[in-house]
């Protein structure tokens, strides 16, 4: 029988395994070596976003009044360009009153939640408000 | 053959080891970097942006006393005064500042920008500066961005910390 260059499968299985071992490094070194953002800096982010959006009674107010447009454009064009935000207006019996989404956003694993209790129209109310990036 | 393969097989695993190894290494040093500065900028943020500061009236005192500094009223709602006071006291006491925020190894920068309502978005060029302009050589920075009320307004701090 002719032989070829390799000629016994224990050669083969060493060569299989080199490789794959070799393969593992170069994935391994080409991954990002920390992860690129943070939940610390999340959570901070959703914060300074509710109590930015207190300014001119906004949140209180737009219980009472349509005030879409002002929270669309904080939302918008007032928070930072890589996070997404979810702004959730709750009634006194935690039932959902309004909901504003920040555009060109969709749904991510990573939230971070900041809520904040209102007196407003003589009740309790909540409003809630999720970040993740984008 | 197969003697020659082996050795072929073992050069190229020698050769991962050492690779891998020196990858490791220096992957491992940017990381403690990293995490180093990353801890510091979001401390000096948090000091900066939860508390007005010890004394909590720091910015109405003649020269630089405060041991901790605030520029809030309280959290993310920004006291312009205590702005203002830094910007003056930036040329004199930049490194005074810089320890008071846990900076002690790094420079930073603090730019506060104001929101245009008429453009509906943050101006371009920052309204109050304090520190040092980014180092065209600095090896490691990390940028930090907070969004503010200011009265009936909106501000936004980036808070930059660099090496």
């Amino acid at each position: 029988m002719k032989k070829g260059f390799i000629f016994t499968i224990d050669i083969l299985l060493s060569l299989l395994v080199a490789l794959g071992f070799f393969s593992g490094i170069i994935i391994f070194m080409s991954e990002p070596s920390t992860p690129q953002f943070s939940t610390t800096d999340l959570h901070q982010n959703t914060l300074s976003a509710l109590i930015s959006l207190e300014a001119n009674d906004t949140l209180r107010d737009a219980f009472s009044q349509n005030l879409t447009p002002r929270i669309m454009e904080f939302l918008n064009n007032a928070t930072a360009s890589n996070l997404c935000f979810n702004l959730t207006f709750l009634n006194d019996t935690f039932k959902i009153e309004q909901n504003h989404v920040k555009a060109n956003c969709s749904r991510q694993n990573q939230i971070a939640i900041a809520r904040r209790p209102l007196y407003a129209g003589e009740r309790i109310r909540m409003v809630t408000l999720e970040a993740w990036y984008k | 053959m197969d003697l020659i393969l082996a050795i072929i097989v073992f050069i190229m695993l020698l050769v991962s080891v050492l690779i891998f190894w020196e990858h490791a290494q220096s992957r491992h040093d940017q990381v403690i970097a990293k995490h180093d500065i990353g801890i510091v900028s979001r401390l000096a943020a948090q000091t900066l942006l939860q508390s007005p500061g010890n004394p909590a009236s720091w910015e109405y005192f003649p020269g630089f006393n405060a041991s901790q500094l605030g520029i809030v009223d309280s959290p993310f709602s920004l006291n312009i005064n205590k702005v203002e006071t830094l910007v003056l006291w930036n040329s004199t006491d930049y490194v005074n500042i810089k320890n008071s925020l846990g900076l002690q190894g790094y420079d930073f920068l603090i730019e506060i920008y104001n929101y245009s309502t008429s453009s509906k978005q943050f101006q371009n060029a920052p309204s109050y500066l304090v520190g040092k302009n980014v180092s065209v050589n600095a090896t490691e920075v990390v940028r930090i961005e907070r969004t503010l009320k200011h009265i009936s307004d909106w501000k936004k701090l980036v808070l930059q910390v660099w090496k």
